[in-house]
């Protein structure tokens, strides 16, 4: 099928290009007046031109839609739910989009029901394909279930899981039907009024009213209307949702039902036909109205009315049915265009296509060039020996018995021989380790060492359990998982994997020199312990999932981003929802974040830690799957200003599937400052500035890790080389010089106007006469300036100047000898005409220093770094 | 919209099909387009595919209809013996038989 779309500034220009021999194979153009005809034969363009001389809008019959100047109209998404007939057209859209048909089969409610909402699934995807995007969803019926997932108020994971595990069929009322009623709710009221029992359940349009009740008063209600000449209709399947009935058969479906799953802030509003409003952003709330939408009527008439009065003109359809037509009933005389993405009849390709330009019509802007693009199929993986068999019924266990061969020969072979193999680090064999970076750069930093992708501990154990698994058997547990280094991603790097079996069930995993555990094999995954309830002192934490990444308590990216919601802390737990990630290893990652929640809570000045070890993870189950919404209740063990340790508990549905014992961080030494620099390097500094200008930094990193820790915030690539170069023993003031004096550069920077600035964007070099050189890195451009720095003890001093002048600074510990000693020494250091204070700098000793500082031009050399 | 004036004498087919077309003029009226030639529509035209009215725009002919040629032509209670397919399917001249038939002596 063809659509004729022809656009123009003005309905005469438009009759203009229809009245042209080439109209059906002209240029789309442009302009507000729009129109759209579907197979544009003799007749139809005929009819074009008199609806366009019209001058008024034109919105779907016989295949033609016409919008002399449109506003762009704001889109809704409506999800139909079950109705009497379903014969949905969307093998093909399925193909279009590279995803599998969903099965339409209608035999049970339940499965009538999730056939339902997969197309509706189908068709925005389909829609979102092409550019369509809502400015709000719902549904009718289970349909708003659909709007939910849709919505993001439900991951669809969870959707799915919660289906598979529930029976809709045990929802249902024996014996209650469903008539459709052609007259308005007010006219069906009167009709129930005498008959115990019906109850009105769906009002769907100003003309269309549902009622349910037992078969026998409704039979009646029907017969009575009928006489009256009410078009009725009895509905083919019986359940009784939406009325008070179905109460007594909702607890299962409380419990384990939609009002079960984790809600997730919506991605677009999602609205309830209930209320006819958004759904309440309060979970509680939301989920009590799960509730009432099983028991109240479905008030469809009143959702699209609200709809249309927030603006939103464009109401598409999402899936076969009669719902467009219910509101086209509802809106009568009001400006709309209702319009189905699938029907029963015809290809269901078509039927897009004549959605995308009726939506496009009513000022829309769909991207068509989707249709064209070419279809990615995953090619079927062929089994040459399943092959075989089917062509040779003699041969049926031929690939059973060879996989058992393989099997059996893999077995001997692992208990015979200590495996090895080699994995391949690096950002591009690991595209997600570009979201476990340790170092935050300015976007587009070109120089990946920079960054630090880190290898994540719970990723190194997803690796051994798989490096660890034979045939037959399932990484039930790792023990004793010790990390002794960072396995960093760049640049690219190859580790050596050996195995080694202990028994015939435990098998020694070590991943070069960086870590080692044992992995425990078994056929099967052993159930798991009951989940813990929560811990009672409970209350809810400060930082919520959002303000956990946006105000980066946690370094991760979005690929390792997986607490959606944070639920609760106690003086020793803490509670979470993650929403399992893509990555391998990131939902046990996740589980550490937990920890980082916990810490942000009480120790939000001292919350950097990182796994050092783990004694003990049972899996009870294969991982969840990604997206899926998992629950991590996490219980401090020892905490001290070391180390902390915690046991955990991951739980889905109820059963828990992951347990982990003796979860170790080790705790990083931080400040506030430090803290800032951690989570906001590009505004925050290490260095404090004095008034008269100089900037100072003491040494807060007493351990080798928390040094390398923050250099790495400070340095780049060429400048780690230099460090490098430094002797051992004087490291440690090189490199506090080096943060002073990138901190008062930036300072300087930042005076004179410039926005966030990384530390690793400004090079500091050693200069030919003494001086230190200061360069903008990978393109920043920086105003010529010099630098001064002094450091001693652990304590660095930095002064900046324009590049002409010869600024000095020098410092000298407050000894025995008292002040005026110390600030002589410092005096003497760089000249009699420097100014001089004494201050005491916060260090490991909190010692006093007397600082002399001048900016003045003269000759003398000032002391070297 | 005119109001339609209650008919007491037997219609003919042909005058059946006239009230049918002004009928569904006024339903397809309130789609917002006044543009279908009524001599367009013909005992062949199609309810839904050429009309582009759906089961829902029934319930506004039945009520028409009704309110021309009086209670007992009952649109309701004959769609009630029909398939949704055949409703869905519904060819203008099968309106007018059912006119005809409930109207005629």
């Amino acid at each position: 099928m063809t659509v004729l779309r022809l656009a123009a500034a003005t309905p005469d220009a438009l009759l203009d290009r229809l009245d042209r021999e080439d109209a059906r194979t002209a240029p789309v153009g442009a302009g507000p007046t729009r129109i759209a005809v579907a197979d544009p034969t003799d007749d139809r363009l005929a009819l074009a031109r008199r609806v366009v001389a019209g001058r008024k809008a034109w919105r779907g019959r016989r295949d033609l839609w016409f919008a002399p100047d449109p506003v762009p109209g704001p889109v809704a998404f409506l999800f139909p739910g079950l109705e009497a007939d379903f014969a949905p057209q969307v093998d093909d859209v399925a193909a279009w989009l590279g995803q599998a048909a969903p099965d339409l089969d209608t035999s049970t409610l339940g499965r009538h029901g999730a056939a339902v909402i997969a197309v509706g699934r189908l068709l925005d995807a389909a829609l979102r394909k092409l550019r369509i995007t809502p400015v709000a969803v719902a549904g009718h019926s289970v349909g708003e279930w659909t709007a939910m997932i849709t919505g993001g108020l439900f991951a669809p994971a969870d959707f799915e899981a919660m289906l598979a595990a529930t029976d809709l069929d045990a929802l249902r009322v024996p014996g209650v039907e469903f008539a459709v009623l052609g007259c308005p709710v007010e006219r069906a009221r009167e009709a129930i009024a005498p008959v115990p029992d019906v109850v009105v359940s769906h009002e769907n349009s100003t003309n269309q009213t549902v009622v349910c009740g037992p078969a026998e008063p409704v039979g009646d209600v029907v017969a009575l209307l009928r006489a009256k000449n009410v078009i009725c209709q009895v509905m083919p399947f019986r359940s009784g949702f939406h009325t008070p009935m179905l109460a007594p058969y909702l607890d299962q479906f409380r419990r384990t039902g939609v009002p079960s799953l984790p809600l997730h802030p919506p991605s677009v509003p999602v609205w309830s036909a209930t209320t006819a409003r958004p759904f309440p952003g309060d979970p509680a709330a939301a989920r009590e109205l799960c509730i009432r939408h099983l028991v109240e009527p479905v008030r469809f008439r009143q959702l699209v009315t609200a709809l249309r009065a927030t603006g939103i003109r464009s109401f598409v359809q999402m899936g076969s049915g009669q719902l467009a037509s219910l509101v086209s009933d509802t809106l009568r005389g009001v400006d709309h265009l209702a319009v189905a993405a699938n029907s029963d009849r015809g290809p269901g390709m078509a039927q897009l296509r004549r959605a995308a330009a009726a939506l496009w019509v009513d000022g829309a802007d769909p991207d068509f060039t989707a249709f064209d693009a070419p279809v990615e199929v995953a090619a079927p993986v062929r089994d040459p020996l399943a092959d075989a068999a089917a062509r040779h019924p003699a041969l049926a266990e031929l690939p059973l018995l060879m996989r058992e061969i393989e099997e059996a020969v893999q077995a001997v072979l692992a208990a015979a021989d200590p495996g090895a193999g080699t994995v391949s680090v690096s950002t591009t064999d690991m595209p997600w380790l570009a979201d476990h970076c340790f170092v935050r750069q300015r976007p587009g930093w070109p120089d990946e060492t920079d960054l630090r992708p880190v290898v994540p501990a719970t990723t190194i154990l997803h690796h051994m359990a798989e490096a660890a698994v034979r045939p037959g058997t399932v990484a039930v547990g790792v023990d004793d998982l010790r990390l002794h280094r960072w396995l960093v991603a760049a640049p690219a790097t190859e580790v050596r994997v050996e195995t080694r079996a202990l028994g015939p069930d435990r098998v020694a995993v070590r991943l070069g020199e960086y870590a080692e555990g044992t992995v425990l094999l078994a056929p099967a995954y052993p159930a798991g312990p009951a989940p813990w309830t929560p811990s009672p002192d409970e209350h809810p934490p400060a930082i919520t999932a959002e303000r956990l990444y946006f105000e980066r308590w946690m370094f991760h990216g979005p690929r390792y981003r997986g607490v959606s919601r944070t639920i609760g802390v106690g003086a020793a737990s803490a509670r979470a929802e993650i929403t399992v990630p893509e990555a391998p290893g990131a939902l046990l990652d996740n589980v550490g974040q937990v920890i980082g929640v916990w810490l942000a809570e009480w120790h939000p000045a001292r919350s950097i830690a990182f796994p050092s070890g783990l004694r003990r993870v049972r899996f009870h189950g294969p991982q969840p799957a990604p997206g899926t919404t998992v629950a991590c209740d996490l219980r401090i063990t020892s905490a001290d200003e070391r180390r902390l340790t915690a046991d955990a508990q991951v739980v889905v549905g109820g059963r828990t599937v992951i347990t982990v014992e003796g979860w170790t961080d080790l705790r990083f030494d931080s400040d506030a400052q430090t803290s800032a620099i951690h989570r906001f390097p590009e505004t925050s500094t290490l260095s404090t500035r004095h008034d008269a200008g100089w900037w100072h930094t003491a040494d807060r990193w007493p351990t080798l890790a928390s040094r390398e820790f923050f250099l790495r915030k400070y340095l780049a690539a060429a400048e780690r080389a230099d460090y490098d170069r430094v002797p051992p023993r004087e490291r440690r003031d090189w490199l506090v010089g080096r943060f002073a004096a990138k901190d008062a550069v930036r300072g300087a920077l930042w005076d004179r106007g410039f926005g966030p600035l990384f530390p690793a964007e400004i090079r500091i070099s050693d200069g030919a006469d003494g001086l230190l050189g200061v360069e903008g890195a990978h393109g920043l451009v920086i105003p010529p300036l010099t630098v001064a720095v002094a450091a001693e003890g652990g304590v660095g001093v930095a002064l900046v100047a324009e590049a002409e002048d010869r600024p000095a600074v020098a410092l000298a510990r407050v000894g025995p000898d008292g002040r005026a000693a110390a600030v002589a020494k410092a005096v003497a250091a760089i000249g009699p005409n420097s100014d001089t204070e004494v201050v005491p700098v916060d260090g490991p000793d909190r010692h006093e220093y007397a600082v002399a500082w001048t900016r003045a031009r003269h000759t003398q050399r000032e002391t070297a770094p | 919209m005119s109001t339609i004036q209650p008919q007491t004498m037997a219609p003919t087919r042909d005058a059946v099909l006239d009230d049918l077309r002004g009928m569904l003029a006024m339903v397809l009226d309130q789609y917002g387009a006044d543009v279908v030639e009524l001599s367009e529509i013909t005992e062949d035209t199609l309810f839904h595919d050429d009309l582009g009215l759906e089961s829902i725009d029934l319930v506004a002919v039945g009520a028409l209809l009704a309110e021309r040629y009086g209670e007992h032509v009952n649109l309701a209670a004959h769609l009630a013996e029909l398939d949704l397919d055949e409703v869905i399917g519904m060819r203008i001249g099968l309106l007018v038989d059912f006119v005809v038939a409930r109207t005629g002596h």
